[in-house]
């Protein structure tokens, strides 16, 4: 899911990757070391570091909001589709199953017309997993049986075999400009715009910010505040102020389908007249 | 006669008084900044603890300090006292003056904020009890009600002002105590220090206590 932390570590990280451009192993853009951090500084920290000479850029979240949801449905969308690692090959009444065990995924099996479930469980082997359908069959197929993870099933005209891994899926339930504050503390003034500037300039390039979960925020820089209030505990700091709408998300497990039904239903009397496994 | 011997002879009478009036009590010297009571006792000695050598007042509410009677022979300032009346430790051994004491009502650990020592893109800031260092722990302090405190900031219907501390304790050297480091003690108390006076009876300070 995102929300207002994951704004913060987002705008923490195109700080810092603005700061330091070539890697933190590298010197800084203003050449003095530069911390970059959602939240606020610890004083004792930040006064040692001024006296030093370091600079300290804070993301924090200002109470200034807008809304700007539009409420037309909560559709979920799906990010990330599942790979299986798993296979399992039909080959007349045999089914091989290969591939490295990972859970959560499913198998299924069509055995003449009539399906067959399995959830991968985590101490599984592909020779369990056999074991597993071979124990399923056995109401139907009494003959069914493994030899590793080669399952054979006598008696068995039509053959399908799928597997299906688990994705992920997520919605939007609410949308929300909100301001956010990314502040320069550093002892000089020369430091300071050293940083700012290539800070705001790497926040004003794009306004697409992409989250961890798929969604996606708008980030539109708004105002910005410079003071000298605090020089004579030599301290100079800027605060950039930037829009960003982001949605609140809610994510979800997204198995993929491999078992679908297909009912036939009389319209007038509601009655179902067939269910067709696939 | 000189101020070497007058003092030696003064903390031998000291000594000698203490043995008729005083309690017998431990002498604790602090060997690292963690837990001066939990190293080995220096010395049994017996000491009296008295508000005049008249001994004719009690020791009032809000009033930390004691004069110690006691053979300060091989006492140094710093050095605890425990025994009958409690633990107090030795403020001050001025030149031919009774020595000063300051008795502990609590035990307290000082802590200091820390932030990530790296750079570019670092942990949250702020002060966390993951982020908190210990500079010392379980010092015998003297933490009495100061001033009346301000509004307290997560404004709870409640809630009211905040109180404020004056904390005595002696120093560790080498550890020095600012403004905004964390006391806590063994009432589970969280203090946050305002000012840190550093003189040669120790650390005299002033605290806010945190609290929702």
């Amino acid at each position: 899911m995102a929300d207002v932390s994951d704004v913060l570590n987002a705008l923490a990280g195109l700080v810092a990757v603005a700061v330091y451009p070539n890697g933190t192993a590298q010197p800084s853009a203003c050449g003095a070391p530069v911390k970059v951090y959602p939240g606020w500084p610890v004083p004792n920290v930040l006064e040692a570091d001024l006296k030093a000479g370091n600079v300290h850029v804070s993301v924090y979240s200002l109470p200034t909001e807008r809304k700007t949801s539009r409420h037309i449905g909560r559709p979920w969308v799906v990010t990330n589709a599942g790979t299986p690692t798993l296979t399992a090959t039909a080959n007349l009444n045999q089914v091989t199953f290969g591939g490295t065990v990972a859970v959560p995924q499913n198998l299924y099996l069509l055995i003449n017309g009539k399906g067959y479930a399995y959830a991968v469980q985590p101490a599984d082997t592909l020779a369990s997993i056999a074991t597993a359908f071979a124990t399923l069959l056995q109401a139907d197929f009494p003959a069914a049986s493994n030899a590793g993870t080669l399952l054979t099933i006598p008696g068995a005209y039509s053959v399908i075999a799928r597997v299906g891994a688990v994705g992920t899926a997520m919605r939007e339930l609410k949308r929300q400009e909100k301001q956010f504050q990314i502040t320069v503390w550093a002892p000089t003034p020369t430091l300071r715009d050293a940083v700012a500037g290539p800070v705001d300039v790497a926040l004003a390039v794009s306004s697409d910010l992409a989250f961890t979960d798929g969604s996606h925020g708008i980030l539109l820089y708004s105002h910005s505040n410079q003071t000298d209030q605090n020089e004579k505990a030599g301290l100079y700091r800027r605060d950039l102020i930037y829009t960003v709408d982001y949605a609140t998300t809610q994510t979800a497990a997204a198995p993929q389908v491999i078992a679908p039904v297909l009912n036939v239903i009389n319209q007038n009397s509601g009655q179902t007249i067939r269910t067709i496994q696939e | 006669m000189d101020g070497a011997t007058l003092q030696a002879k003064i903390y031998k009478g000291y000594g000698q008084a203490a043995k008729r009036i005083g309690f017998s009590y431990q002498q604790f010297r602090a060997t690292s900044a963690n837990n001066p009571l939990a190293t080995t006792a220096l010395q049994s000695l017996y000491c009296s603890f008295t508000t005049k050598f008249s001994y004719n007042q009690p020791n009032k509410y809000g009033q930390a300090t004691w004069l110690g009677l006691f053979d300060g022979t091989n006492v140094q300032p710093g050095d605890f006292l425990t025994g009958h009346a409690g633990t107090f430790f030795v403020a001050a051994m001025q030149d031919t003056l009774p020595i000063y004491c300051v008795q502990c009502n609590r035990t307290i650990s000082v802590l200091r904020v820390g932030m990530d020592s790296g750079v570019g893109q670092v942990g949250y800031g702020g002060d966390t009890t993951s982020t908190e260092q210990v500079l010392m722990s379980g010092w015998p302090a003297s933490v009495l009600q100061g001033t009346k405190g301000e509004q307290n900031e997560t404004k709870l219907p409640g809630d009211v002002r905040t109180p404020w501390w004056a904390i005595l304790m002696p120093a560790w050297p080498g550890i020095v105590l600012r403004t905004s480091d964390i006391i806590t003690d063994d009432l589970g108390r969280h203090y946050i220090v305002s000012s840190a006076e550093l003189t040669d009876m120790g650390w005299r300070l002033t605290a806010m206590q945190a609290q929702v």
